[in-house]
């Protein structure tokens, strides 16, 4: 009966929150656990590379770490981490651009960071087997949203993948709401278009 | 609707963002307009597509590889007598431990009883009184949460048995015999506090701490209402600013939570070598970068001379602040904007040189005056201690 109801007793960020704050590491494991795919996908879909959206993803849980102890939790959780997404993926962002470290460099081909390892693309057509690290449709994602700018693909990621509303989003980005609604619209339509385009030439999916 | 007007309103269409009357209107032009109807199609498609595939699942071993980070991490944990017992606020517990202690004395006259630690009185204590004592003293050295946790059920239980009301403070005088009492005040002075008659063992008793202070002061005036008024007065006061204190936190806390106010963008203006290679000297320590205004990289060495300069320097957001002093060192910078930073490291700190013999009219910096304000007042208490050390 114990057994059962610990298997069904769903803690709360709340309650994980407070029980990391009284010294529970196992509560830190358990928020990481519940956040790590969404950090991470928002980190990749801003970063576009797999090796720093891990580099920032894991910043930002170390950050989380650090501060956990000091969130008092007037926010929802989820807000907060991933407005710390956000902060450090502009950072990241803005440290690279300083250092001529091209962001929209192609899929293919010798990386700009010459310490950063080989990348690692699946082949096009027939054969995608599951030993290459991307899919089709994961490469056509990527290409798609390289043609938005930074601040059209936060939002329509923020929309669309992490389904966060214009409302919030607006909060997390700074901007008025009509803002966002704009901005996303003419995301998604580029997005639509870029698509279409991509998906008639390939014919895939 | 204008065809425009009703392309921006598809994707808030799509979203359900849309009010009642732009949806009804918005609806009415689609079923007239085909080529809109085909373009909210490939905006749906879009959307389906992006939240199918956008998302993607962290590497695999991401959640060992930040366990193993932070295990190198000190892990900071509220301090016992922070937590929230039965979710009473820190600012609560002032008030409950002054409370408790009113509660302490008032208790035996609301009994027809004598002062507490007067003989026959302290014999008479109440059960519950007792039992809650006997816990604090068994917990004594153990949890101290159990101490705060004993003081909140004792605030609660005083206020719901009408003993003593801590909002309105009202106090009723116990009817003490003076000469009992003095004796046995006396000899809790002696006894340091330690009153055997509550059943707090000599060895379980807390050997400081705040309750004790106030026990202190208890025996050395002898239980004054007064003093009890403005123990709860100042209670109430700490209370009171620590609410405001939370109140601006939960503020910032709304705009992002943690952040530091420091400054992280500078403006140098000078025309004086050294001050500039002052300047570099510091950009050299924290091996910062030397720009010109078009970004592109100089020597240290060309930093003098080369108008709208910028050093820029990646340091830890705990440094901020001992930057900023270095920095304010030079005279003449100022925090170009009151910047709010995200206290996760590093932060990039920008100081863009002018080349001015002085700021210009106007300017003005409230940061930056008060810190050379403090650094003066620093340098003056250093020149005193100095002077007197002589």
């Amino acid at each position: 009966m114990f057994l059962l109801l610990a298997m069904v007793h769903h803690p709360s960020d709340a309650e994980l929150v407070s029980r990391f704050k009284e010294g529970d590491r196992t509560a830190y494991a358990e928020i990481v656990r519940r956040y790590q795919d969404r950090v991470y996908s928002l980190c990749l879909r801003w970063m576009h590379d797999d090796q720093v959206a891990r580099e920032v993803a894991q910043d930002v849980f170390l950050a989380l770490y650090r501060s956990l102890p000091k969130f008092r939790g007037d926010a929802q959780l989820s807000t907060w981490i991933y407005r710390v997404v956000i902060n450090h993926c502009k950072n990241k962002r803005l440290y690279r651009k300083r250092r001529h470290v091209d962001f929209h460099e192609p899929l293919e081909g010798k990386r700009v960071d010459d310490d950063q390892p080989e990348r690692q693309i699946a082949h096009e057509g027939p054969g995608t087997d599951s030993t290459t690290h991307q899919s089709e449709a994961e490469i056509l994602v990527r290409e798609a949203l390289e043609h938005l700018d930074e601040e059209q693909r936060a939002i329509i990621v923020l929309r669309d993948v992490e389904d966060l509303g214009y409302e919030e989003i607006a909060d997390l980005l700074g901007l008025a709401r009509g803002t966002v609604k704009s901005r996303l619209h003419r995301a998604r339509a580029q997005l639509a278009k870029v698509l279409s385009r991509k998906i008639d030439a390939r014919d895939v999916i | 609707m204008s065809e425009p007007f009703a392309n921006e309103m598809l994707s808030a269409y799509l979203d359900g963002e849309l009010s009642e009357g732009e949806r009804a209107e918005l609806e009415a032009t689609l079923a007239e307009d085909a080529g809109l109807r085909a373009e909210l199609d490939a905006l749906a498609d879009a959307r389906a597509f992006l939240a199918e595939h956008g998302a993607v699942s962290a590497p695999e071993g991401f959640l060992d590889d930040v366990l193993a980070l932070v295990e190198q991490e000190p892990q900071v944990v509220q301090l016992a007598w922070y937590r929230r017992p039965f979710g009473i606020p820190i600012e609560g517990l002032a008030v409950a431990a002054a409370a408790l202690l009113v509660v302490w004395i008032a208790i035996p006259n609301s009994r027809e009883t004598q002062a507490p630690g007067t003989g026959a009185g302290a014999a008479v204590v109440q059960p519950e009184m007792k039992k809650a004592r006997d816990g604090y003293s068994s917990s004594y050295g153990g949890d101290a949460v159990s101490d705060a946790e004993e003081e909140g059920a004792e605030q609660e239980k005083a206020a719901s048995e009408g003993t003593i009301d801590p909002v309105s403070n009202e106090w009723e005088p116990p009817q003490q015999d003076d000469a009992v009492a003095d004796v046995q005040l006396e000899t809790k002075a002696k006894q340091a506090g330690v009153d055997e008659d509550l059943a707090l063992p000599l060895d379980k008793k807390p050997a400081f701490g705040l309750a004790e202070s106030k026990e202190r002061k208890l025996v050395e005036n002898k239980g004054s209402p007064d003093l009890w008024k403005l123990e709860e007065e100042r209670a109430n006061a700490e209370a009171a600013a620590k609410q405001q204190a939370a109140s601006k936190a939960a503020a910032e806390d709304a705009q992002g939570t943690n952040f530091s106010r420091v400054p992280y963008s500078y403006t140098l203006y000078t025309e004086d070598s050294a001050v500039l290679y002052r300047l570099a000297a510091i950009a050299a320590k924290h091996r910062g970068e030397v720009t010109d205004a078009d970004k592109t990289a100089l020597e240290v060495s060309e930093l003098h001379g080369t108008e709208g300069a910028t050093v820029l320097v990646k340091l830890p957001s705990h440094a901020l602040q001992a930057f900023g002093k270095e920095i304010g060192a030079l005279g003449n910078v100022y925090a170009t904007a009151d910047n709010t930073m995200f206290a996760g490291d590093p932060v990039e700190v920008r100081v863009r040189v002018q080349l001015a013999a002085g700021a210009p009219e106007g300017t003005s910096d409230p940061v930056n005056a008060a810190r050379r304000a403090k650094e003066q007042m620093d340098d003056m208490s250093e020149s005193v201690g100095n002077s007197l050390a002589r």
